[in-house]
C-alpha cells in the first residue's frame, strides 16, 4: 500500500481515531488504527469493539491496500508535522512515512487481523440535522448514570423516534433530561423505534460528525443491535445497550401548579455560592418562593450560613423546596437561555426546569427530584 | 457391626439435643455417608428440608438384620468400649444420629451391602421400626427423611423460612466438601440442582463456590511439607489462606476443619490471625480454609451433643503449628511477589534496597520501607496547622493524591480519605436526626438472597437514619425509594453495601458500622481520576475530620515521607 496526502488531513483523522482506542486493551491490535487506501480516499478506522469510528479523507493512491499502526504513537507523530504532504508506504509489518527529508518506520501488525466492520446490512434509518444533534447530545447525556451499579441501561441515552420526531432521554434515576426535535428525515411510514445508545458513543458522534450538514442514522445487523451514525467524512458504529429503558414519561408530572421564571446566570451564581456553604450537607440548598422573590439558603455547622435573594416571576402559591445544588447547577449549565422556568407541584414532587424563548422546533426539559430531610 | 454401647460408655457421651433444624439432619446423614467410605454423596432437599431430605451414598451399606439396630439409641458400629472414646477416628461415635432423626420425623432407610444382590428398605418413626422389605437398590445407603418436626411444634416455630434453611444447608455442604476433595458431592433443592462437585478434580471449583470466584483467586495454598525447619509436633496443617491485602473485616470466612470436622475454634482462629497479623493491617481478618489433622488420640470430639466443638489434648502445639505454617507460607509468598515486583522495577528503585537483603529479611512485609511511615498524631496536627500550605502536586495512579507542605511528601489514599470524610458527615447528621436523603425519580427494586435479606433487615432502621429508604416489596425484595444524599454525583451503591454489611469492624458499634459501610460505598474509589479542585476539596475536608488519620476501617489515610528520608534515598547523607 502506498499513498500521499496532506499532513493536516491524516493528522486530524488519526487524532480523532486514537481517542476511541482503549489505552488499557489487552488485545494488541486494538491499540492500532487501520488505514485503508482505496478509490482515491483513505479510511482511518479505530475500534474498542463496542464503538467503531471511521474517518475518510482524499489522497493520491499509488498502490491500494491496508496497514495498521499504533494509534497513540502515530497520532503523536502526525500531530508534530507542519502542514505539507506526507507519503506513507505500508506492509503487513511496517509503515514507512516520509515527510520532506524525514523518514520514519513504525511497527505494524497485519491488517487482515484487524476486526472487520460490523455488518453493513441496514435496517430502519433516519436523518438529523447535525447541529441539532450536537445540541441534543450536549443537553442530555450528562444526566445519564455514570455507574455500573444501576445497570448499563441507565448509562445509555434513549433515542426514541416516532415518525419525524426524535426524543433523547437520559437519567441516572435521580434527574432526567429530555430533548425533542424534528428530524430532517423521519422513519418510513411514520414508524417508531427505540435505541439505547451508550452515552459515550453519542459524545463521539457529536464530536466527529457534528460539523457536517446532516447525520444519517441507521440500525445495522440482522438483529438491529448496532447503530451507525454517518456523515460525509466520518462514521461511527456502536453496539446498542440491551435492555428495557424505564418508562420515563410516567415520572414527569402531567401538570404543575406553581412556577418561577428566573434569570439563569443569576440563579447559577447564587446556587454556586450557597453550595460552598452547603458542601458538607449533601450540597443541600433550600429555595423559598414568596412575593415574587426566590430566597436561597444553606447552612452547615462547620461552614456557616448562606442567604441569596433573587427577583423572579412567580405564579401559584408560595413554596419551600430543597435541592442538591450540584445537580441543579449542572442542569442549568446545560441550558442555553437567558431565563429559565422552574415548575413545581409541592416540596416532595419532581420539579421541571425548562428554558424560555427556545427555538420552536426544539422542546427541552429537565426533571429533578427535590431532597428530603 | 452395629452394637449397643454399654451403660458406662453411654454415660460418658455428651448428651443433649442433636437435631435442631434441617441442617442438623443433613449433617448427621452426610457424616454417616462419609464414615461409610462413600465416594459419592447426593443430597436432595425440598422446601428447605422441611418436606424431604434425601441423602444417598455409595458406601458400605447396612445389612438388613442391622437396620433396626441402626435406629436404636446408643447403637453404633464405630465404638466398642469406653476406651475407644479416647481415639475416635470417625465422624460418628455416639450412635445417636439416626435415632434422633427418627424421633422428630418419618424416616425411610434403603440400603444394599456390597455382598448382597438386592437391597432392603425399612420405615422408622419414633420408636417404631418396621420390618425390612426387599427392594431393588443400588449398592450403598439412601435415607429419606420426611415431615421433619411435624409432631414437634416447638421446633417448627424455631425454624425459619424454607429458603433460609436451605441457604444454611447449601453453605454447610459446600463448605464440608472442601475437606473431602475426593468425594463427589451434589445438592438439589425443589427439583433444581444447586451444585455438583465431582470428586478428584481439584479444589478450584469448590473454593470458588465457597469464597466467590475472585476472592478464591487470592488464596495461597499452605504447603507445610515444603516448609523446612518447622516442627509441627503431631499436627499437620494444610489449607488455603488469603494473602495480605485481600482480607475482610470479620472472621466469618475463616473456615476450620480438625480431623475432617467443620468447627469453630477461637484458639485456632487466633493462631491464624496472629500468623497473618505480621503481614497485614490491624483489624483486618484473613479468610480461607484450614485443615488441621492430628492423631485421633490428641483430639476429643466428645464435648458437645452436636459435635460442634472439640477439645485438643495439646492445644499450644496445634496453635503453634497453625501460626508457624501460616507465617512461613505467607513469607514465602510475599518474598516471591516482592521478587516479581523488583524484577520489573526500574534500576533506580531496586538499587535503593538490595533485593537479596529484602528477601532475606522475611517477614518484612509489615514495614518494608522504613522511611514511609503512617503519619503520627503530632505530624498530623502539624500538617493540619499548615493545611493551607499543603500544595497538591499530582494524582498518582488514579489512587493517591500527592501533596507537599514544603518539608515532606504527603501521600493521601483518596478512597480511604473520602471514606473518612463521608463517614464523619453521615455520623454527624444521623446523630442529629438530620440526614438528607435523595429520593429517586425512578425507584428500583433489588432482590436479595436469604442471608443478605436477613442482614439487611437487621440494619434497616439504622439505614433509614442515614437516609436510605428501602421499602419491603415482596419476599426478599426491596424497593429503593431514596438514598443517602451528598456524595457528589455518585449514586449510592445499595448492592455493594449489602454485600459488605455482615463484615464486623472492630471498634464500631452497629450504627457506626452501617455508616462506615454507607461511607465506603458512596465515595470515590481507587482508580478514579480526580480533578485538581476535587483533590484540594478532599484534603480540605479531610483535615477538618475528627480522626483524619484512618478510614473507618482502620486503614491509614495519610502517609508522609520526610524530605530527610528522601535525602537518604539519594545517599546524600
Ligand atoms: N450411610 C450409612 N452407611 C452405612 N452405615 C450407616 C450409614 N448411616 C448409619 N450407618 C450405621 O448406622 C449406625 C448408627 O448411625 P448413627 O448416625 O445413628 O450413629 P453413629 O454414626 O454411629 O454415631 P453418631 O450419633 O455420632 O452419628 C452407624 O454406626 C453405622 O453403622
Ligand atoms: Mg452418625
Amino acid at each position: 500500500m502506498k499513498f500521499s496526502c496532506s499532513t493536516k488531513d491524516i493528522a486530524s483523522a488519526v487524532g480523532a481515531a486514537s481517542k476511541v482506542v482503549n489505552a488499557h486493551t489487552t488485545v494488541p491490535i486494538l491499540s492500532n488504527v487501520l488505514l485503508t487506501a482505496i478509490d482515491d480516499t483513505i479510511r482511518v478506522r479505530a475500534t474498542d469493539l463496542e464503538l467503531t469510528l471511521e474517518h475518510v479523507f482524499p489522497a493520491q493512491i499509488t498502490e491500494p491496500g491496508s496497514v495498521t499502526v499504533p494509534a497513540k504513537l502515530f497520532s503523536g507523530y502526525l500531530g508534530n508535522l507542519p502542514a505539507g504532504i506526507v507519503e506513507l508506504a505500508g506492509t503487513p509489518t511496517r509503515a514507512s512515512v516520509k515527510w520532506e527529508k524525514s523518514n520514519y518506520d513504525f511497527h505494524a501488525l497485519p491488517a487482515d487481523e484487524y476486526p472487520p466492520l460490523p455488518s453493513s446490512q441496514k435496517g430502519t434509518s433516519f436523518a438529523i440535522d447535525a447541529r441539532r444533534f450536537r445540541e441534543g447530545v450536549n443537553a442530555t447525556i450528562f444526566a445519564a448514570s455514570s455507574e455500573e451499579a444501576r445497570g448499563a441501561v441507565l448509562m445509555g441515552t434513549l433515542l426514541e423516534i416516532a415518525g419525524d420526531k426524535i426524543t433523547m432521554v437520559a437519567t441516572d434515576g435521580y434527574r432526567l433530561a429530555k430533548w425533542e426535535t424534528t428530524l430532517a428525515r423521519g422513519l418510513e411510514d411514520g414508524g417508531t423505534a427505540k435505541f439505547i445508545v451508550p452515552s459515550r458513543a453519542l459524545a463521539e458522534a457529536a464530536r466527529n460528525l457534528g460539523s457536517a450538514e446532516t447525520i444519517e442514522v441507521s440500525a445495522l445487523g440482522p438483529s438491529g443491535n448496532q447503530l451507525a451514525f454517518a456523515a460525509h467524512n466520518a462514521s461511527i458504529v456502536v453496539r446498542l445497550v440491551d435492555g428495557q429503558y424505564p418508562n420515563y414519561a410516567q415520572v414527569i408530572p402531567a401538570s404543575f401548579d406553581r412556577s418561577v421564571t428566573v434569570n439563569t446566570a443569576a440563579l447559577i451564581a447564587g446556587l454556586k455560592r450557597a453550595e460552598l456553604v452547603a458542601g458538607d450537607r449533601a450540597s443541600m440548598v433550600k429555595m423559598s418562593v414568596s412575593n415574587a422573590q426566590l430566597i436561597i439558603t444553606a447552612n452547615s455547622d462547620t461552614t456557616g450560613n448562606a442567604y441569596e435573594e433573587l427577583d423572579v416571576e412567580q405564579t401559584g402559591d408560595d413554596l419551600t423546596i430543597a435541592f442538591n445544588a450540584r445537580y441543579l447547577v449542572e442542569i442549568l449549565n446545560h441550558i442555553d437561555a437567558a431565563q429559565i422556568v422552574m415548575e413545581f407541584l409541592g416540596p416532595l414532587s419532581p420539579a421541571a426546569i425548562r428554558p424560555t424563548g427556545e427555538a420552536t422546533e426544539v422542546a427541552h426539559m429537565y426533571v429533578l427530584m427535590p431532597l428530603r430531610q | 457391626m452395629i452394637r449397643r454401647l454399654d451403660e458406662s460408655t453411654v454415660g460418658q457421651i455428651a448428651a443433649g439435643e442433636v437435631v435442631e433444624r434441617p441442617i442438623s439432619v443433613v449433617k448427621e446423614l452426610v457424616e454417616n455417608a462419609l464414615d461409610a467410605g462413600a465416594t459419592r454423596v447426593a443430597v436432595t432437599v425440598s422446601r428447605g428440608g422441611l418436606e424431604t431430605i434425601d441423602v444417598a451414598d455409595d458406601g458400605v451399606g447396612i445389612a438388613s438384620h442391622e437396620m433396626a439396630l441402626a435406629f436404636a439409641r446408643h447403637a453404633t458400629s464405630k465404638l466398642r468400649e469406653a476406651i475407644d472414646l479416647e481415639r475416635v477416628a470417625t465422624l460418628g461415635f455416639r450412635g445417636e444420629g439416626l435415632a434422633s432423626i427418627a424421633a422428630v420425623a418419618r424416616v425411610r432407610l434403603i440400603s444394599r451391602t456390597p455382598g448382597s444382590e438386592i437391597g432392603y428398605a425399612v420405615d422408622a418413626h419414633d420408636l417404631d421400626v418396621g420390618e425390612p422389605e426387599p427392594i431393588a437398590a443400588a449398592p450403598g445407603t439412601r435415607i429419606i427423611v420426611r415431615d421433619l418436626f411435624a409432631n414437634v411444634p416447638v421446633r417448627r416455630e424455631y425454624v425459619r423460612s424454607p429458603s433460609a434453611e436451605f441457604t444454611r444447608i447449601a453453605t454447610f455442604l459446600a463448605t464440608l466438601a472442601l475437606a473431602y476433595p475426593s468425594v463427589t458431592f451434589s445438592l438439589a433443592h425443589d427439583g433444581k440442582p444447586t451444585f455438583v462437585f465431582p470428586g478428584g478434580t481439584g479444589m478450584d471449583q469448590r473454593l470458588a463456590h465457597v469464597f466467590g470466584a475472585i476472592p478464591a483467586r487470592a488464596l495461597v495454598a499452605l504447603r507445610d511439607d515444603e516448609i523446612s525447619g518447622i516442627d509441627v509436633r503431631g499436627a499437620r496443617v494444610r489449607g488455603y489462606v488469603s494473602a495480605p491485602g485481600t482480607d475482610r473485616g470479620d472472621r466469618r470466612m475463616q473456615l476450620l476443619f480438625i480431623n475432617g470436622r467443620l468447627l469453630r475454634s477461637t484458639l485456632l482462629a487466633g493462631a491464624w490471625t496472629a500468623g497473618y497479623a505480621t503481614f497485614a493491617l490491624a483489624h483486618r481478618q484473613p479468610f480461607g480454609v484450614l485443615f488441621v489433622d492430628v492423631a485421633p488420640d490428641r483430639v476429643d470430639p466428645n464435648v458437645h451433643p452436636t459435635k460442634s466443638d472439640v477439645r485438643l489434648r495439646h492445644p499450644e502445639s496445634v496453635h503453634d503449628a497453625v501460626k508457624r505454617t501460616i507465617v512461613a507460607t505467607l513469607a514465602n509468598d510475599a518474598a516471591s511477589r516482592m521478587r516479581d515486583a523488583l524484577a520489573i522495577a526500574p534500576a533506580g528503585i531496586s538499587a535503593y534496597r538490595d533485593p537479596s537483603e529484602v528477601v532475606a529479611a522475611a517477614p518484612f512485609v509489615a514495614q518494608p520501607f522504613a522511611w514511609a511511615t503512617d503519619a503520627t498524631a503530632s505530624d498530623v496536627v502539624d500538617l493540619f496547622a499548615r493545611a493551607s500550605e499543603l500544595r497538591i502536586l499530582a494524582q498518582l495512579d488514579d489512587t493517591f493524591v500527592l501533596a507537599t507542605d514544603g518539608r515532606a511528601l504527603v501521600l493521601v489514599d483518596q478512597h480511604a480519605a473520602h471514606e473518612r470524610v463521608a463517614f464523619e458527615a453521615i455520623a454527624a447528621r444521623a446523630k442529629r436526626g438530620d440526614a438528607a436523603s435523595e429520593p429517586l425519580l425512578l425507584p428500583y427494586t433489588i432482590e436479595l438472597d436469604a442471608e443478605a435479606a436477613l442482614r439487611f433487615e437487621r440494619s434497616r432502621v439504622a439505614l433509614a437514619d442515614a437516609g436510605l429508604d428501602a421499602e419491603p416489596f415482596g419476599e426478599r425484595t426491596y424497593r429503593i425509594v431514596a438514598t443517602p444524599a451528598g456524595y457528589g454525583a455518585r449514586a449510592f451503591d445499595v448492592r455493594g453495601y449489602i454485600d459488605d454489611l455482615g463484615d464486623d469492624v472492630p471498634g464500631l458499634d452497629a450504627r457506626e458500622r452501617v455508616w462506615a459501610s454507607l461511607a465506603c460505598h458512596s465515595v470515590v474509589r481507587a482508580g478514579e481520576a480526580l480533578e485538581h479542585a476535587e483533590m484540594s476539596a478532599l484534603l480540605a475536608r479531610l483535615v477538618r475530620c475528627e480522626n483524619p488519620m484512618h478510614c473507618p476501617h482502620g486503614r491509614p489515610t495519610i502517609v508522609r515521607i520526610e524530605a530527610s528520608a528522601i535525602v537518604r534515598m539519594f545517599k546524600r547523607t
